[in-house]
């Protein structure tokens, strides 16, 4: 069997609600927490997809899922498409993981729609056919795919290596992250965006939904090092843990996703409060969800950090901040970052 | 390249139910595509579509999905001797489900109720409203058929748009390949064919319209669009060693898988098929295979006019001028466009030509298109081939490609 690459992790992201970090979202928010602690205030989408004809094409959720993706990908080097081969990446071997929750076709659009068609009357699906060209956007099939998330990414960054989206649930987070980095392992890429959102503006649930989108950059170790990357952290997939349906309760993730109703993100932030930034309020996190591993992979991580982790069968081994890093060609543009958390 | 075996197959579609009906339809290049009883469709703007002609079956938004797909893993299992009242570990899920939808009528009927208003931060709903929707989520319904299945290994859930269905059984493979699986229950279901999804589709202006059995054309120089169709197809994929300890008879082997980003708009494909390229290439390389190794390629073969000039562009970039000796047709000529199953229902389609060794016809195909100079199959004919490929692109600029083999005599 070929020998699998090492993959790492190169750049994160994330957008939550005032408040909240990785390790805290798996936290439950206090009882008498209303709507608006779930929710992100003052997003801005256009500071980070500055096209105003994108943005319009963009829910809610794929913005949020963008930005976080901006928000991973500056600090890693890449800024536009161009950036993929003048850090010597080629685009084709550059792709994204995506989880997302099933899009909610009940938009205000669609609402305004049969509002219009049913007031005060029954419901005409005859009168409503007739009049849908006049009343429902004309691209709003493309607002609901799961996928299109991937989508605005390959297109923000270059992208065009392999993608996949995940929408199992609780699962699809770090469904995402594994596949990308099997992905890179065994050698059919070399970088992975990895990206997850969710919002209750788009999606139909009977309990509250938080707000929050993650990002990671993953990368072989050996393509980031080249390109004088920082690397925050190494990841081993291991064989997928049984996992049908039901004994996701008591996974990490799905504590998360349970105690916030973000199931897409959820995984990918599971991860997060795993490595350095994401454990700022470490104290708050729930223990009994980390299985320890061996400790000293790799020799430079330190007691100081993060520890090493095993997550639903992923083993996340934290790096120290290198200060020699990001001397390469990617240095420029990471120094050109703006506004990452 | 032979590691994954594909022991089982299922199939529900608007062709009929089961693996003889497709063969015969097959050979007899019957059309699925007719008009839509459903719902009343006189002033409706889509009227034609490949509809399961079942009155039984429940609306899109009311369990059709999860009957469908039921039907298709029992076949499935049945074929390939697998007990569904047996459950491993070792046995894992795949599946890609159509976007899902909801009931006109009903989400009239929950925004007149006294309790809703959409408007509020969380929008307020009728329970039952929101219940009913969470009930047919992908990841309910994934739960369902994994418990059907007796699939207690890792259960995947992907959603690529119209190449969904490869890319399920890529992840398939793929977890057969890294030993977590022994056997992979590959299933893919959609039905689009409701008022909201035909509405959405047709503001695209991607629908094609007029005689059902003449709407759909491939390839041909007067093509107008796609037909939605509805469907599901389930495809039992097992290691190779696992397959022989328990003298399991291959139907085929899924050899290779490639997936890739157009990288270019929203809306349309690349118009030189550069991420169908890729794809493709990805998918021999993976498979071991040369392009001239190929005998037959089943299309993504839309029928609309950007979709099949950039997937014959696709073609000509891999094959060269060997591209024009290549057997291409599209099925969905004959079953509507299954959207999110269409390239799983594709895979069956292609390992039951290759038992046939049958070349399926594209139907409709009439005219040429010099933009598309391929080796168009206008009616079915016998030929000798053991490699065959089948397509899968959609929005967002998703593409991924099989390689499907015939099984060693």
């Amino acid at each position: 069997m070929k020998a699998l690459r090492d993959v790492v992790v190169t750049g994160q992201g994330w957008l939550l609600p005032p408040g909240m970090t990785p390790a805290s979202f798996e936290t439950p928010l206090a009882s008498d927490a209303g709507p608006a602690a779930r929710q992100l205030h003052g997003f801005d989408a256009a500071a980070y997809v500055g096209d105003p004809k994108v943005l319009r094409a963009m829910n809610r959720v794929f913005q949020i899922a963008a930005a976080a993706s901006v928000l991973a990908m500056r600090p890693a080097g890449f800024i536009a498409p161009a950036d993929l081969e003048r850090a010597g990446l080629v685009p084709e071997r550059c792709g994204i993981a995506t989880a997302m929750t099933e899009i909610s076709p009940v938009d205000a659009n669609l609402i305004d729609a049969i509002r219009d068609r049913s007031a005060g009357e029954k419901f005409d699906l005859g009168a409503f056919g007739e009049s849908a060209r006049h009343r429902l956007h004309p691209f709003r099939r493309l607002m609901l795919l799961a996928n299109m998330a991937a989508a605005h990414s390959s297109l923000l960054f270059g992208l065009q290596g392999p993608s996949f989206t995940f929408n199992s649930g609780t699962s699809s987070g770090l469904q995402a992250i594994r596949e990308a980095c099997w992905t890179i392992a065994s050698g059919r890429a070399d970088l992975m965006l990895c990206e997850a959102a969710d919002s209750p503006q788009n999606s139909l649930h009977c309990h509250p939904v938080t707000e929050a989108a993650a990002a990671l950059v993953l990368e072989a170790e050996a393509v980031a090092r080249r390109r004088g990357a920082r690397i925050l952290a190494c990841l081993r997939p291991g064989p997928e843990q049984p996992c049908p349906s039901h004994p996701r309760v008591g996974e990490p993730s799905s504590e998360a996703a349970f105690c916030h109703h973000a199931p897409a993100a959820a995984g990918l932030l599971a991860v997060l409060a795993r490595l350095p930034d994401g454990r700022a309020a470490a104290e708050r996190q729930q223990p009994g969800s980390l299985r320890e591993t061996a400790p000293g992979y790799p020799p430079e991580a330190s007691a100081a950090q993060a520890r090493p982790a095993v997550l639903s069968s992923l083993e996340i081994v934290p790096c120290a901040p290198d200060p020699a890093a990001l001397t390469g060609p990617s240095a420029a543009l990471a120094a050109e970052k703006v506004g990452t958390r | 390249m032979n590691d994954v075996w594909i022991t089982g197959m299922g199939i529900v579609s608007p062709l009929g139910a089961g693996l003889e009906a497709h063969r015969a339809a097959l050979a007899a290049s019957q059309c699925g595509i007719r008009y839509i009883h459903q719902f009343p469709t006189d002033r409706f703007p889509v009227r034609i579509a490949g509809e399961i002609p079942d009155p039984e079956l429940p609306h899109a938004a009311a369990g059709r999905t999860s009957i469908l797909l039921e039907r298709a893993l029992d076949q499935a299992f049945e074929d390939a001797g697998l007990d569904l009242a047996s459950a491993s570990p070792r046995r894992a899920l795949s599946c890609a489900l159509g976007k899902q939808t909801v009931r006109l009528e009903t989400l009239a009927a929950a925004l007149s109720a006294p309790e809703s208003d959409p408007a509020a931060e969380p929008p307020r709903w009728p329970r039952e409203f929101v219940c009913d929707w969470e009930r047919r989520e992908p990841a309910s319904e994934l739960d369902r058929l994994a418990r059907r299945a007796g699939a207690l290994g890792p259960a995947y859930c992907c959603y690529t748009a119209c190449a969904s269905g490869n890319d399920a059984l890529g992840m398939g493979k793929r977890l057969i390949e890294r030993g977590e699986a022994d056997v992979v229950v590959a299933a893919a279901a959609d039905c689009q064919v409701n008022p909201l999804s035909l509405l959405e589709f047709d503001l695209l202006d991607a629908l094609a319209q007029g005689e059902p059995e003449r709407a759909c054309r491939p390839f041909d120089r007067q093509r107008t669009g796609f037909v939605v169709g509805e469907g599901a197809a389930v495809l039992v994929l097992e290691s190779a060693p696992h397959a022989r300890r328990r003298r399991a008879r291959a139907r085929g082997y899924l050899s290779g898988y490639g997936s890739a980003l157009d990288c270019f708009g929203l809306t349309k494909c690349h118009p030189q098929g550069r991420g169908a390229a890729m794809a493709i290439a990805a998918a021999l390389a993976d498979a071991g295979r040369r392009p001239e190794e190929v005998g037959y390629i089943n299309a993504h073969g839309t029928g609309t006019v950007l979709n099949d000039r950039a997937e014959s562009a696709a073609i000509y970039h891999v094959w060269g001028a060997g591209a024009r000796r290549l057997p291409v047709s599209s099925t969905k000529s004959m079953t509507g466009h299954l959207i999110a199953a269409a390239s799983a229902v594709e895979a069956v389609l292609t390992l039951l030509a290759l038992e046939m060794q049958l070349l399926p016809a594209t139907l409709n195909y009439a005219t040429p298109d010099p933009e598309c100079d391929l080796a168009v199959v206008a009616t079915p004919r016998s030929a000798e081939f053991r490699v065959a490929m089948s397509n899968g692109f959609g929005f967002g600029g998703q593409n991924s490609a099989l390689v499907l083999e015939a099984p060693l005599p």
